[in-house]
């Protein structure tokens, strides 16, 4: 059985955390789920960008079973496999519907009628938003005075559905929001 | 490990049994759903009663121009 340890961020509470919180926020990208990091530097980026309610954030580690997680972000085949069901599903809805899903609304779709009991995460990726932290130049265009940054690095999360595979779970850090 | 040929045939058979009526209406009872989840999620603040005894006429929500500008954001509001 293959395990990972991931990166799990919260505003610091009066009493440490047991478990992960699961997140209902309805713009969370893949849907109801327990969000980590796979990064320790983006965990405490989000720290200090979105868990400063009471000036203090936390993080915690845990050790997570892998062997059922969807990677997009590393398994060549598992990407391409999750890029063709997300356009399968999304053509078959414009079509019926004559709108356009969200990609909440694509995994709920995967969950709920397409029956995915299997699947126990999704490890998936965007792209950093800090481009302080990055160590290369912007790109300079229009004789320089148009700047893009150039984000070479993967901002990586894991969406666990299952809390089983979820198997340590403990703080590593409290620090202060900067 | 995950048999993605397994997960691709239950969703294959479940996109295959839909209708435009079956997935019109999941879609918009999600998206229901969503927004009065939204609206429970705001906070509460004192406003003066100014109470006229007119009927305020109802608004028809769209909401799909609603949830695509939720959807296309350029914000990139990640949850975690």
């Amino acid at each position: 059985m293959s395990k990972q340890i991931y990166y799990h961020t919260q505003e610091s509470r009066e009493v440490e955390l047991t478990a992960p919180i699961p997140c209902h926020r309805n713009d969370a990208w893949l849907g109801n789920a327990t969000y980590f990091w796979y990064e320790l530097e983006d965990a405490e980026e989000w720290g200090n960008n979105s868990k400063r309610r009471h000036n203090y954030y936390e993080i915690y580690s845990s050790n997570i079973e892998t062997e059922n997680i969807l990677n997009t972000v590393f398994n060549e085949e598992q990407y391409y496999f999750w890029f063709k069901q997300i356009e399968k599903v999304a053509k078959t809805i414009i079509s019926k519907t004559k709108m356009k899903p969200s990609i909440k609304e694509l995994n709920d779709y995967f969950k709920e009628r397409g029956t995915w009991d299997d699947l126990d995460g999704i490890l998936f990726q965007d792209l950093p938003t800090n481009p302080n932290k990055l160590l290369i130049k912007p790109i300079e265009y229009n004789n320089k005075t148009k700047k893009v940054v150039f984000p070479y690095r993967k901002r990586i999360q894991l969406a666990v559905y299952n809390s089983k595979i979820i198997h340590t779970f403990a703080l590593l850090k409290k620090e202060r929001c900067i | 490990m995950l048999d993605l040929k397994k997960l691709e045939e239950k969703l294959d058979k479940a996109l295959a049994n839909e209708t435009s009526e079956s997935l019109t209406s999941w879609l918009q009872e999600k998206r229901l759903r969503t927004f009065l989840q939204s609206l429970r999620e705001g906070t509460f603040s004192n406003i003066n009663s100014t109470c006229s005894g007119k009927v305020i006429k109802s608004q028809k929500v769209n909401f799909e121009i609603l949830f695509n500008e939720i959807s296309y954001s350029q914000d990139y509001p990640i949850a975690a």
